[in-house]
């Protein structure tokens, strides 16, 4: 039990260094200088420029929460409940939006309406010019629908991983009595509402930390004028004053999240896996809604951006003259996903121990630290490590800060999936090596993790390709002179040539989805030779 | 006059036979087990008499009418007039016992001042008095399955089906149900399906057998003759294992 305490200790340790003291120290900061200046705190806030920021943000967040949740719910329940051909496929697709950075996508979008492309074409010979397009997608709506494309298809595979935590035989017990509809609306939405709210405070809040996407549609939000008072006027106050508005609509919704979390522990119940078939008659109208929904917002955006006018020539020119933010983010990426892994399994290790006095606030940690906007979390790490002293100078102007704000951001994906996997092994794994005269850190090593080494890939994958596309925190940590390509892509969005961002964007996709397929393939070979 | 009729049936999950040629019939009133080995086949046929599965292939009927013909269900699960009981209970942990009672009788649109005389009618038949207002999981696993009992019957169906729903209770619990569910099936007269791998169960509840075994029925008979008399070997064996002599 030292070992556990002793490595809780060291993420107790981290969490503070790299998370919490730092965010502690913003929001004391940013009072004083509320305190210092003459402006009162009710008064700033009642401005009409911070009303229509908080407004625009929240009516933002409330939009897409609202619609991904709704729609969500909608691909959720196809996905869990409709026999359909080709499920693995339309799962496999909707994960696409998840690897790929957000303002990559925005990207992809706006492209797509160009009037040389597919779509374009057909909407210009409806007499909506690329003019008029443009015009609709400023501000709100491009935000709000780029934003919706990102969020709902994560949401419809969570959603349908939900519903599957409801045993099969309470819904045949209710298909005896009952139409499916009802069966929807009844049993299975109530059961879940917990978790459906958690999904919805989530979306809220991760749109509402949300940087790149409302700055390329020019929307004016509480994160980018944040980035704006900090990068652009050096007002280090005003940014600090900006933020905590966001702070403060973080905290009560993680509260909320904590307490959500709690509730849906109580109807845990045991899953009895078996066969779905609701709606019978309506799958093939279903599995069309599916099909014309990827189709519309995620192989049409990414495939058009593939389509343009990218020669071989020009890209292999793209690529020498990023070589640099090419290598760093490849460097920073397998740096942070191996850091991750690492961190995720102790955290994982300590979570699943019974006998661990504090395991549950693992997950407390873990759900802190994602859900906390990383635009704060990058605002704070900057204020707090950029001190006169020599240790902060070492990790202010090295990469190794923004390796820590991964570690804290991204920590819940490899905690999860190793943390789900190690509750699956049977007891009787370590029982038998503890009889057989091994200790803890033998067991672990050549009994637990060999066991698990599919969730150790499936980690190292998700963590590697979160930290290739990081911009929120990355862009207000990077050191002078060192950048990673998302990050160049996004400074040079708005003054550089269309294709050469088409283009770097185009490399960060291809970055991102070789090592993606090549994952999966792998997998899937190695589930046909244990098959034979 | 038989109220379950299944014709032909031929079922198939990818590669492997579920079901392999069963034509059956079930007399209504009557209490039927169905009983073979584990993976015999048993709950196949439990859930396409729900019509909760599709088929292959043959011919499913309902109270004389057409339920399932081939891979296409004519009748939906909810209009076979049909009660489930489940090994592992499955009530709705986030309904009350009583609103897991009303969730059927509202479904089927029972006026208001029946469904409160109808959930009361249950609670006293299944001993359940002072504990609906209370949640699945804060019931004992026999009340949970007097419950789960109770949620079948409560919209008045004509068949019952039951699927191992003692197999994970202890033997005394097992006992005091089993006794239960005779008194339930003498006094509503109900049709009662009852699968089960457990022989004592079957004999001690049932007035008609079926065995199977790897999806195909063996034979169908009164308990008594199925054990002195049977007409098949695999029924002779399964019945007396050599153990046993």
């Amino acid at each position: 039990m030292k070992r556990h305490f002793a490595l809780f200790a060291v993420i107790v340790f981290f969490f503070l260094l790299f998370g919490l003291l730092p965010i502690i120290f913003l929001v004391i900061r940013s009072v004083q200088e509320f305190l210092a200046s003459d402006t009162h705190l009710i008064v700033y806030l009642l401005k009409k420029s911070n009303l229509d920021l908080i407004k625009n943000s929240l009516s933002l967040s409330l939009i897409v929460s609202g619609i991904s949740l709704s729609v969500g719910v909608f691909f959720g329940t196809i996905l869990w409940g409709v026999q359909l051909r080709f499920k693995k496929l339309f799962k496999l697709s909707l994960l696409i939006p998840l690897i790929i950075p957000p303002y990559i996508y925005s990207i992809c979008f706006e492209r797509m309406f160009y009037k040389e492309s597919l779509l374009g074409g057909l909407l210009s010979i409806l007499g909506l010019g690329e003019q008029t397009i443009q015009s609709i997608l400023h501000g709100m709506t491009g935000s709000a629908i780029v934003l919706c494309g990102i969020f709902i298809p994560i949401t419809s595979l969570i959603v349908s991983t939900l519903f599957s935590r409801i045993s099969s035989s309470m819904i045949d017990a209710a298909r005896t009595c009952s139409s499916d509809f009802r069966i929807m609306l009844r049993i299975v939405l109530p059961f879940s509402k917990h978790g459906l709210i958690s999904i919805f405070f989530v979306i809220f809040l991760l749109t509402l930390a949300q940087l790149e996407i409302p700055n390329f549609f020019s929307l004016n939000v509480i994160p980018f004028e944040v980035l704006t008072q900090f990068a652009a006027f050096h007002n280090y106050s005003l940014s600090m004053m900006a933020s905590l508005p966001l702070f403060l609509l973080s905290l009560i919704i993680f509260m909320m999240e904590v307490i959500l979390i709690k509730k849906s522990d109580l109807l845990a119940n045991k899953v009895k896996l078996g066969k779905m078939d609701l709606f019978h008659s309506s799958r093939t109208l279903f599995a069309l809604s599916l099909f014309i929904f990827i189709f519309i917002l995620i192989y049409l955006p990414i495939g058009n951006l593939f389509s343009r006018n990218l020669s071989l020539t020009f890209m292999v020119q793209l690529i020498s003259e990023s070589t640099t933010e090419i290598w760093n983010s490849l460097y920073l990426a397998f740096l942070g996903a191996t850091f991750l892994t690492l961190f995720g399994l102790a955290m994982a290790l300590l979570k699943t121990d019974r006998r661990f006095p504090f395991k549950s606030s693992i997950d407390f940690f873990s759900i802190f630290s994602f859900i906390f906007p990383n635009i704060i979390l990058g605002l704070a790490l900057i204020l707090f490590w950029n001190q006169e002293n020599p240790l902060s100078s070492f990790f202010y102007t090295s990469s190794l800060i923004i390796l820590f704000a991964y570690l804290f951001h991204f920590n819940i994906f490899p905690q999860r999936i190793l943390s789900d996997h190690l509750k699956q092994l049977p007891r009787s794994i370590e029982e038998a090596g503890m009889l057989a005269g091994a200790g803890k850190i033998k067991r672990i090593i050549f009994l637990i993790l060999p066991n698990i080494k599919e969730s150790i890939i499936t980690s190292f994958l998700l963590s590697f390709l979160f930290c290739l596309g990081e911009i929120g925190t990355t862009i207000f940590i990077y050191p002078p002179g060192f950048q990673t390509l998302p990050i160049k892509i996004f400074t040079m969005a708005a003054n550089s040539p269309e294709h050469v961002v088409s283009g770097l964007a185009v490399l960060l996709i291809l970055l991102i989805l070789i090592p993606a397929v090549s994952v999966l393939v792998i997998q899937e070979m190695r589930r046909k030779y244990a098959h034979h | 006059m038989p109220i379950i009729e299944l014709r032909h049936i031929h079922q198939s999950f990818g590669a492997s036979k579920i079901l392999n040629d069963i034509s059956l019939t079930i007399s209504r009133g009557g209490f039927t087990s169905i009983l073979g080995p584990t993976g015999s086949g048993k709950t196949s046929l439990f859930r396409l008499i729900a019509g909760l599965d599709e088929i292959d292939s043959g011919e499913v009927y309902i109270d004389q009418r057409l339920a399932t013909r081939d891979s296409q269900i004519l009748l939906k699960p909810h209009k076979r007039n049909v009660g489930l009981v489940f090994q592992d209970i499955a009530l709705w942990p986030h309904l009350s016992i009583y609103k897991n009672l009303e969730f059927p009788l509202k479904s089927l649109k029972y006026p208001k001042d029946k469904i409160v005389k109808r959930i009361h009618e249950m609670i006293d038949l299944m001993n359940l008095k002072g504990l609906d207002k209370r949640y699945p999981h804060q019931l004992s696993g026999g009340q949970q399955q007097l419950a789960g009992i109770a949620r079948a019957l409560v919209a008045d169906p004509d068949i019952i089906l039951m699927d191992e729903p003692l197999a994970s209770l202890d033997y005394h619990l097992k006992k005091d149900l089993r006794k239960k569910i005779k008194r339930i099936h003498e006094t509503s007269k109900k049709t009662f399906v009852y699968i089960t791998h457990d022989q004592e169960e079957a004999f001690e509840l049932s007035d008609e057998i079926i065995i199977i075994d790897e999806g195909r029925l063996i034979e169908k008979g009164k308990p008594e003759k199925l054990l002195t008399d049977p007409a098949q070997d695999f029924t002779r064996y399964y019945l007396n294992p050599p153990s046993h002599h």
